[in-house]
């Protein structure tokens, strides 16, 4: 999924359905050209720590294989390099109750899956990344 | 004539011997006296008992025999005519001898006549009775000395019997003790001191014979008052005899113990006590001396140790009941305690491990106390067997461990209830809306409706995991507990209420609203659930009317929330607070069947109640209870 240039959004999602899904929600306003996907943990960190240009926002699943998302939340966290990237974790529910230690570990929002764009607007409108919107003339 | 000489003979010889006869007389003075009182004739014992030789006195008027006083008071005279007319004067009283000595005499004066009725003087004997005065007085005195000290008794009574046991004197001790006065009682029988037990059983008379056998005899019994009224008395029964050893009645001096009885008693009966306290105890008691000799040892400690009592007495505690390993510490620790008065170990429960008889080691809890009993220093401890409750102890800490495992594993189970059930729903749903979006021209409208049947039961599925999962959560969290304003926590959930609602509320009045001790997040969503239910339940009516309110009950507040809606029936109103449990079906109203079940286990948490009334179509009443704060 990885395209030129810089990335716009990270999603790390394990759950195929979701992917296509949260993919099919971001595409419907043009923002799934500059998406990447990570299957597990551990493929995000390699993501974010490698050479390419840093995601200007990550969509984190807290539920994933090997590491998983509170985990990369807190190694976001305490990266200099990553720490100011804006996070937004991907719940199956409000009820969770990681979504009580995501808000502590600095998560900036969360959207409860599946990912339908006007909450995911939301998600981003409050971690102040409109301009990621206003970038993307409609096709 | 024949006859005058020897009548004169015979008359003359008489007098001769009478004369003989009376100087023999040593002990009376024998005299006579003439018509006027004179004295005309005199003895040798006249002569020893008067002091005068007969020269001095004969012709002599006897009343220098007499006190000046008598003779002032013309008592010779007095007792010549006493004599003269009755032929006898008797008299007791002073006389002087010729030195002015006084002695006590008795005295006769007869009266002398001849054969024709002529006076011709007086006989007159004088006994000398000073001694006898004397021992008189002296007994007289000592009498009223032993009336006096035997009135002066309070404490006792002293009464004597007559030999067949008839009561002959009282005093006021005896009426105090006993109840009688002196006119009640004396004459009658002894045995009404008796208990009417002790009198049919003869035991006044046993008594009697014990004393007149033994010489005295001492009992301690009952002895009943003239009242009815009974004591405890001890009493000693004295048999009194005369010179020649002839029983002449009984002394009987009775003391009433029963004060002291009581007091035995309630020492008895304190000994017992703490006796049967330390030897009933649960726990074992066992008290040794400053040296570590065991003194003290109960039938628990028996059955503790092992040992009997009989054979723990006396053995060294430490090689009795302490474990080789702790030995020394104990004697160290006695020693220190002897030496400095310190004992980390006394006066708090401990725990430690005793030794049994057969050499097997045991846990024990005991309190080990000092203290000091005429002047010696005894340690007492109650030690009880804590075999049964460490285990106990540690079935609980696993059976606690087991719950912590199933609490953890239901933490996970709803960890993946949450993300792995929802996973398919979500596709489902997701993949439901992509067909409807992006092919719905392929669709006619039944297959559309289809799709939509399919993505409502799908969110209305994750509606329900949400349900539980809410439930298993709140059922867990802790509580913390605080007073709570109802009035405003109630205006908060109507803020919510109308926040998460599109349609107008139906009316709802508030009434006065005391506070109550509760978690407040917690019971704001007790509620919200019943005034959500309410607003939700009365909704369609043709007026809803809703209704919050509470009052004190004791140590309590019940609030009610009531609605005239659609009503249950309260034959399954036990359903009600079950999860999942609904009284509707779900097109009449929305609702996962969570929230009553929540409402229920947060306030049961709370240790209050609820429950609800209802009259099917005419709407519900829903109660529930809070400490007050």
């Amino acid at each position: 999924m990885t395209t030129q240039g810089e990335i716009e959004v990270l999603l790390v999602e394990d759950n195929a359905s979701d992917v296509e899904l949260t993919l099919r929600a971001l595409q419907k306003r043009n923002l799934a050209n500059r998406v990447v996907v990570a299957r597990d943990g551990v493929e995000a960190l390699q993501i974010l720590e490698g050479p390419a240009p840093l995601p200007k926002v990550v969509l984190l699943d807290l539920k994933l294989p090997k590491l998983n998302g509170l985990e990369v939340l807190r190694r976001m966290k305490s990266d200099e390099r990553t720490k100011r990237i804006p996070v937004v974790v991907l719940t199956s529910s409000h009820e969770e109750p990681d979504v009580e230690e995501s808000y502590r570990l600095g998560v900036n929002s969360y959207v409860v899956k599946p990912v339908d764009f006007e909450s995911f607007a939301t998600a981003v409108a409050e971690v102040g990344l409109y301009w990621l919107l206003l970038n993307h003339p409609p096709e | 004539m024949v006859t005058k000489p020897s009548t004169t003979i015979t008359a003359h010889d008489a007098e001769i011997s009478f004369r003989l006869l009376v100087e023999s007389v040593k002990d009376y003075a024998i005299f006579m006296l003439d018509p006027e009182g004179r004295v005309a004739t005199w003895n040798r014992s006249a002569e020893v008992i008067q002091g005068y030789r007969a020269g001095e006195i004969v012709g002599k008027h006897f009343s220098r025999f007499y006190i000046p006083e008598d003779v002032q008071a013309r008592k010779p005279e007095q007792e010549l005519e006493t004599a003269t007319t009755t032929g006898r004067c008797e008299d007791e009283g002073w006389r002087v001898r010729k030195d002015g000595s006084r002695f006590w005499a008795s005295v006769v004066i007869s009266a002398v006549r001849d054969g024709h009725g002529k006076l011709r003087g007086f006989v007159k004997v004088t006994r000398d009775v000073s001694e006898r005065r004397r021992v008189e007085e002296k007994l007289r005195r000592s009498e009223e000395r032993s009336r006096q000290l035997v009135e002066s008794v309070k404490d006792y009574a002293i009464v004597l019997l007559d030999t067949e046991g008839r009561v002959i004197s009282w005093h006021s001790g005896a009426q105090r003790l006993k109840g009688y006065r002196a006119e009640e009682i004396l004459g009658e029988h002894f045995s009404r001191f008796f208990t009417p037990e002790d009198v049919a059983a003869g035991v006044p008379e046993h008594h009697l014979k014990l004393a007149a056998t033994e010489g005295q005899y001492e009992d301690e019994g009952w002895r009943v008052r003239k009242d009815g009224s009974r004591f405890w008395a001890n009493a000693v029964l004295t048999a009194v005899r005369d010179e020649h050893g002839a029983l002449t009645g009984f002394a009987k001096v009775t003391r009433d113990l029963t004060e002291r009885r009581r007091a035995d008693e309630a020492l008895r009966a304190a000994e017992e006590y703490a006796r049967l306290v330390v030897d009933l105890a649960y726990s074992a008691f066992v008290a040794i001396d400053q040296d570590g000799v065991i003194t003290g040892w109960n039938r628990q400690a028996e059955i503790t140790f092992g040992w009997p009592r009989d054979e723990a007495i006396g053995r060294q505690l430490a090689e009795t009941i302490i474990p080789p390993q702790h030995r020394d510490a104990h004697r160290s620790g006695l020693q220190r305690y002897l030496a400095t008065g310190e004992g980390p170990v006394l006066n708090r429960v401990i725990e430690i491990t005793a030794l049994r008889r057969d050499g097997s080691e045991f846990p024990v809890e005991l309190t080990i106390s000092p203290m000091r009993i005429g002047g010696k220093v005894v340690f007492t401890a109650f030690i009880r067997d804590v075999t049964d409750r460490k285990a106990a102890e540690e079935t609980l800490q696993r059976a606690a461990t087991a719950l912590e495992a199933a609490n953890a594993e239901l933490e996970s189970f709803s960890y993946s209830v949450s993300h792995d059930l929802r996973a398919p729903l979500r596709a489902i749903d997701g993949y439901a809306q992509a067909l409807l979006e992006d092919h719905a021209p392929q669709l006619d409208t039944e297959g559309q409706r289809l799709l939509g049947v399919v993505r409502e039961n799908a969110q209305r599925m994750g509606q329900l995991i949400d349900g539980l999962l809410r439930f298993a959560r709140f059922g867990r969290q802790s509580l913390t507990m605080a007073p709570i304003d109802m009035a405003d926590l109630v205006n908060v959930v109507m803020d919510d209420l109308r926040q998460g609602s599109e349609r107008a509320l139906p009316p709802v009045t508030i009434e006065p609203l005391p506070p109550a001790l509760g978690d407040k997040t917690l019971i704001r969503q007790v509620l919200a659930n019943l005034v959500g239910n309410a607003v939700k339940f009365s909704r369609g009516r043709p007026a809803p009317d809703v209704r919050i309110g509470g009052r004190p009950e004791g140590a309590e507040v019940i609030y009610f929330v009531r609605d005239n809606g659609v009503g249950f029936d309260m034959q399954y109103a036990d359903k009600l607070f079950q999860v999942f449990g609904r009284l509707h079906r779900a097109e009449e109203f929305e609702g996962t069947g969570v929230g009553l079940a929540l409402a229920h286990r947060i306030v049961h948490r709370h240790g209050g109640r609820v429950w609800a009334e209802s009259v099917p179509g005419e709407g519900a009443t829903f109660y529930f209870t809070l400490a007050r704060p």
